[in-house]
Parts: C-alpha cells; sequence; structure tokens
C-alpha cells in the first residue's frame, strides 16, 4: 500500500529525514518510535504534503501512484489520513460543517455520492458516541475550547468517518489520560482490518499496549535504524534508545 | 482680505455649470445656492481633506458626467430577481424603491418623497446654512429626490430601502433622506445598492438620522452594484439618551463605493455598533469612513470592519472617535481586520482616537494577513479541497459581522457572503 524509498527531507533547509525506507502493507499496523528529532513528524507531515517540508530525494508509493504528484486533498480522498499531533482550532467553523464538508469533499472526489444530511447525521451520531464526543462538541467550533484530549478524541472521530485506507497517528497518545487514551485506542483497533494499514507514530510504549503493532521500527536521526516485533517496544521501555543508538 | 483662488477641475466646472443650468428644475429649496457658494469657495475634496485622504471625491467627478433627470422604465420583477433582492423574502419586508434616483411609489409599499412631501425637519436641516461636509454640499446643492420617513411606532417589519440604477443613462443622482425615529422606537431598515445591467452609475446619498430617546435601530446595508457603480453615501446621526444601534453594511459590488458618516451621542447611555463586512475582488475601491463624535457622559460605541480583498482591491478604513471633555465614562472601540488574497490586495487603516476627558475606555486595533496556511492545511488535509478550504475560512472570518444581525437578516447576509465567494473561489 505504502512504499517508502530512501526518503530524505528537509525544514528550512536543515535535513531531517536522510534515507528512509519503509513498506506497510493492507492489513498492517506499524509503529515508529525515536528519540526526540529523529524526524518522526516530519516523515507524518511530509506524506500528508505539508508544505513546510521540502522532499530532497526518494520516492514514496501510495496504492501504486507516486504520492508526491498528489494535492493534499487528494492523498486524503485516496485514502491517507494524518492524526494530528497538534490539530488545529478553527473559530467560525462548526465541527458538524467541518465534518460534512470533509466527508462529501472526499466522496465527491472519489466521484460517489454525497452523504444527504440525515444519514450523515446518523452516522455521526454512532461514531461520536462510540467516543465519548457529546452533540454539544460536535455544535463548538472545531476544536476551540476543546481540552488536549478532547482534540485528541475528535481526530479519531473523523478517522471513523472518513474510513482512510492508511491512517498515520502522530503522536495520538500526547496529552490523553489512562481512560481518554484507551477510548482512543479501542476507536482506532475498531478500524483494524485486512484492507487498511496504520502508521503509529510514538514516543512511549504505553500506546502500543492498547494497539498492538505487527512492526516496530526506530528511527535515529532520520533513518530506521531497527525493525522488529512488537516486543521490540518492550526492549526500548527497559533499555533506553541509547544501547540502540550506540549498536546502529 | 486675502480670496483663495481655486483652480477648478474640469469636473468641478462641469457639476457647476450643471446645477446653473438645471436648478429650476430641481425640486424647490432653501439652502441649495448655499451649498453651491461653499463648494466653489472649498471645491470638491481633494485626497489633501484628511477625511477623503483615501478616496479623492473630485476624481470621481469627470468633465463628461452627465446630470439630471433619467427617464427610466423598469420592472418590479426585474428588481426582484436581483440576487441582492431575492436574498431576502419579500413576505419579510416593506419596499420604497428608488430608480435612478427617483423614489418610485408606483413600485414601492411605502414611503414620502422629499420633493413632494417633505417633513418639518427635513425643511429645517436642508435651510441651515453652516455645512462644512463636502458630501452633504454636494447633495445640498444637487439633491433631487430622498425619503422622508418619520417611525412613530415599532414594526417588526423592516423597511427594505431599494436603490436602483437601470443604467438605461448614466446621470449622477444625488438624494438626501431623513430618517427619525421617535422615542422608544424599535425598527428595523434595509437598505440595498444595485444595478440591473452592467452599465455605469454614479449616486451620492445623504442620510440624515435622528434617534429619539431609547430608540433601537438596526440598519443592515448591502452593496450589490456591478464593477462600474459609483457610490458615495453619508450618514449624519443625532442620537438621543440610551439609543442602541446596529448599523451592518455588507459591501460585495461596486467598483468605488465610499460610506462615511458622523454620528453624534446627543445623549448618555447609548450602545453605538457599527460595523462592516467588506468582500472585494477586481479594482474595487471600498472605503468605510466614521466619526463617532462623544459628546456626553456613558456612551458605548464599537467600529468593527472586516475586509476580504483579493486580485487588486483596495479596502479602507477610517475610524476616528472624538471624545470631548465632558464625556466622562466613553466606551469607544475601533477594530478593523483584513485578509489580503493576493500580491495587489491592499487595505489602508487608520482607526483615530482624540480624547480630550480623563476616565474614558477607548481602543483600537488593525490586523492585516493572509489566511492561515496551517489551518487550510488542516482543512485539505481532511479532503476539502483549497477554494472550498479557503472558503470556509473567510466565511467564518466575516460572519463574525452578520452573526450580529437578527436572524431574517443574518439568513439573508450569508446567502449573499456564499453567492460571492462561490463566484470567486470557484472549485
Amino acid at each position: 500500500m505504502l512504499e517508502i524509498k530512501n526518503l530524505q527531507a528537509s525544514v528550512e533547509e536543515k535535513p531531517i529525514l536522510k534515507g528512509l525506507d519503509l513498506t506497510i502493507n493492507a492489513g498492517e499496523v506499524h509503529a515508529i518510535m525515536g528519540p526526540n528529532g529523529a524526524g518522526k513528524s516530519t516523515l507524518a507531515n511530509v506524506l500528508a504534503g505539508q508544505a513546510d517540508y521540502e522532499v530532497d530525494g526518494g520516492s514514496v508509493s501510495f496504492h501504486g501512484e507516486d504520492l508526491f504528484e498528489l494535492e493534499i486533498e487528494e492523498r486524503a480522498a485516496k485514502g491517507l489520513f494524518l492524526s494530528f499531533q497538534y490539530p488545529l482550532e478553527i473559530p467560525g467553523v462548526a465541527t458538524m460543517t467541518f465534518l460534512k464538508e470533509s466527508i462529501n469533499a472526499q466522496r465527491k472526489q472519489r466521484g460517489e455520492n454525497e452523504l444527504s444530511t440525515p444519514n450523515f447525521m446518523k452516522i455521526v451520531k454512532e461514531k461520536a458516541q462510540q467516543l465519548n464526543v457529546t452533540p454539544e462538541m460536535l455544535r463548538r467550533p472545531l476544536n476551540v475550547g476543546f481540552s488536549g484530549g478532547e482534540k485528541k478524541r475528535n481526530e479519531i472521530l473523523q478517522m471513523l468517518l472518513l474510513e482512510p485506507s492508511l491512517c498515520i497517528l502522530d503522536e495520538t497518545d500526547s496529552g490523553l489520560d489512562i481512560d481518554a487514551l484507551r477510548v482512543v485506542a479501542d476507536g482506532v483497533n475498531s478500524l483494524r482490518s485486512p484492507d487498511r494499514a496504520m502508521l503509529i507514530i510514538t514516543h512511549y510504549q504505553r500506546l502500543l499496549d492498547y494497539i498492538k503493532p505487527d512492526f516496530v521500527h526506530i528511527l535515529v536521526d532520520g533513518k530506521i535504524v531497527k525493525s522488529g516485533g512488537a516486543e521490540l517496544a518492550h526492549e526500548l521501555e527497559r533499555d533506553g534508545y541509547k544501547d540502540i543508538i550506540a549498536s546502529a | 482680505m486675502t480670496v483663495k483662488t481655486i483652480k477648478y477641475s474640469t469636473g468641478e466646472l462641469a457639476f457647476f455649470a450643471a446645477f446653473d443650468s438645471q436648478k429650476n428644475s430641481l425640486p424647490k429649496a432653501a439652502g441649495r445656492e448655499a451649498a453651491n457658494a461653499w463648494l466653489k469657495a472649498n471645491g470638491i475634496a481633494t485626497k489633501r481633506v484628511e477625511f477623503y485622504h483615501y478616496s479623492d471625491l473630485r476624481r470621481k467627478f469627470s468633465k463628461s458626467q452627465n446630470y439630471g433627470a433619467a427617464e427610466t422604465n423598469v420592472t418590479l420583477a426585474a428588481i426582484k430577481a436581483h440576487p441582492t433582492i431575492a436574498a431576502f423574502d419579500e413576505a419579510d419586508y416593506q419596499s420604497i424603491i428608488f430608480v435612478d434616483g427617483k423614489l418610485r411609489s408606483d413600485l414601492s409599499d411605502t414611503g414620502a418623497s422629499l420633493a413632494n412631501n417633505p417633513t418639518d425637519w427635513a425643511v429645517e436641516n436642508l435651510t441651515q446654512a453652516d455645512n462644512k461636509n463636502h458630501v452633504d454640499n454636494l447633495t445640498r446643492t444637487m439633491w433631487r429626490d430622498g425619503i422622508c420617513l418619520d417611525i412613530e411606532k415599532s414594526s417588526d417589519k423592516p423597511i427594505h430601502l431599494i436603490f436602483v440604477n437601470s443604467g438605461q443613462s448614466d446621470v449622477a443622482h444625488f438624494n438626501r433622506h431623513y430618517i427619525k425615529l421617535a422615542d422608544n422606537v424599535k425598527a428595523t431598515l434595509i437598505e440595498s445598492h444595485i444595478n440591473l445591467d452592467d452599465e455605469p452609475s454614479f449616486n451620492l446619498h445623504h442620510f440624515n438620522f435622528k434617534l429619539g430617546t431609547a430608540a433601537n435601530l438596526t440598519h443592515f446595508v448591502v452593496n450589490g452594484e456591478n464593477n462600474q457603480a459609483v457610490n458615495i453615501c453619508r450618514t449624519q446621526g443625532d442620537y438621543a439618551d440610551k439609543v442602541e444601534l446596529n448599523s451592518t453594511a455588507l459591501a460585495i459590488g461596486g467598483a468605488w463605493t465610499r460610506r462615511e458618516g458622523d454620528l453624534y451621542c446627543n445623549g448618555s447611555n447609548m450602545d453605538l455598533k457599527i460595523s462592516g463586512a467588506v468582500l472585494a475582488g477586481g479594482e474595487q475601491h471600498i472605503d468605510n469612513s466614521y466619526i463617532v463624535h462623544h459628546k456626553l457622559p456613558e456612551n458605548i460605541s464599537f467600529q468593527r470592519f472586516k475586509n476580504v480583498i483579493d486580485d487588486k482591491a483596495h479596502a479602507i478604513f477610517q475610524g476616528k472617535v472624538i471624545v470631548a471633555i465632558d464625556a466622562q465614562k466613553t466606551d469607544g472601540q475601533q477594530m478593523s481586520q483584513s485578509i489580503l488574497l493576493s500580491d495587489d490586495a491592499s487595505i489602508s487603516t487608520k482607526p483615530e482616537l482624540e480624547i480630550y476627558a480623563d476616565d474614558v475606555e477607548c481602543a483600537h486595533g488593525a490586523t492585516v494577513g493572509a489566511l492561515d496556511e496551517d489551518t487550510l492545511f488542516y482543512l485539505r488535509a481532511r479532503g476539502i479541497p483549497k477554494k472550498i478550504a479557503q472558503r470556509l475560512l473567510i466565511h467564518a472570518f466575516v460572519a463574525e459581522i452578520s452573526d450580529e444581525l437578527p436572524e431574517a437578516l443574518n439568513i439573508a447576509a450569508d446567502k449573499l457572503i456564499t453567492v460571492w465567494l462561490n463566484a470567486h473561489l470557484e472549485a
């Protein structure tokens, strides 16, 4: 589904990703861990198309297409979803309006019919309940006045509604208490399916206790230095990055 | 005594010549000659006159400008089909329709003409000779018609003043309007300016508002003209104790629009909101310039304008709050916020405070910027195409102005904003 080859990227002319290779197949859940500044968020943002990040080399194919040939919104419509580390607050745009615009914009780009309002409302209501997102939150302007946890739950709600084929979760666990973490993880797990892949970017192993990855990769200084199964996360939690960096 | 000699522009000469040749065919009124003499002594304002610094009035008066009455033939259906008018539910208002500067009672639901039935207040005002404002004197010299409204009773049904340009003759129209609200009266006035075709038009309006004690006026203006329309609209406000005013102007059309006012707080405990949203593209010039005169204590005034400017358009906000020595506890605020959508778009914003009292709360602020890139990215990352994301953000930005309107007017404003956004940011 996603094939990253020798990816190099920089921010403000400072190289961050320095030749990253990663292949993700449908049905797989991958976790990327790494110390601060290793390039975890850069990877997420480059894949989503954030303009502050410059792609200097390498290639990424997504469902067989050159990802970098696609506009930001086209990537989304083709199934790429980034759950933001810091979801933006947008005063004046109601959460509900935003959700409806998103779904219908994607459907339109894929040549599907737009959802009718009653249909849309029914789906939102059901998924919102699953994530403890209240109707009151849906009426509020997008993320305005939301707590850190509410913002993250709102991200996962969007993910459940948009049903992407590739879910990229950038530090979704940051700012979540243990109860919120469980709600979010349950939401994410409900999306696990043979046609869907996930890329979970995280600092800590904690989230991975709830969302079991098939593969764990250690990202250091812009490159994946070690890959393994779920047990690698535990190793890392026990020994820290130091040994791994030293041995890499 | 030294006599200042003025070298008139060809446009000024054409105006003075038109007045000389037409004054006998204009409605009889005192004050015309005095106003004309004042203009001859002072000239039409150039950008050297500070209040018109960004909107040079004299340059709008060309030697080829036509003056006089226009013979026009329009249908009510054509007026009501115009998008600006169609945005309002016609069952919800009483219309007063002007076509090419003339009140058309045959098309209107209500209204009395200044030319035929001037109120005492209007006659008295027209007679006053000591007016030092250019638009005041231009309209005082040349007015051909206007509306006189004495509103004695509150009504839930708005009055809709519709100024139509038929374009069948490109003639300059000068109107003066006198609108009075009795004590405790609550009223809503809608004011729409439109063209029925793509021809040029040229209008000057002078509004006198007199609001009695505890009067409450909602005044919603839509400039929905074509891209050749010149429209200069002045308000002189005389407000008594406890007045509540919500004046909101939405500009979605026009080539060269100037809305100005001198608003006088002649009482206390009033709450004045003067706001506007400007959506401009092409080479539009849209100017909102208001002076609020806080003469007595304990009044609130809030001027708030939001501009969205694209292409080579230019928006202007010149706001001033003058707080007299007796006007203690004044709360005078001014805010101008602008989003520039192109490199050639521009905003001139000049809020001013002139304070003579010592116990006041006055502030002004201005922001100018582009749409936030990170916010746009967030919306696009959810699949929303760039143009639609821009529309959503701009709509949210200007909705802070229209949301202050009563619901029915807000719905109309919302439609008009949507029409502009869809046409301007085609997805």
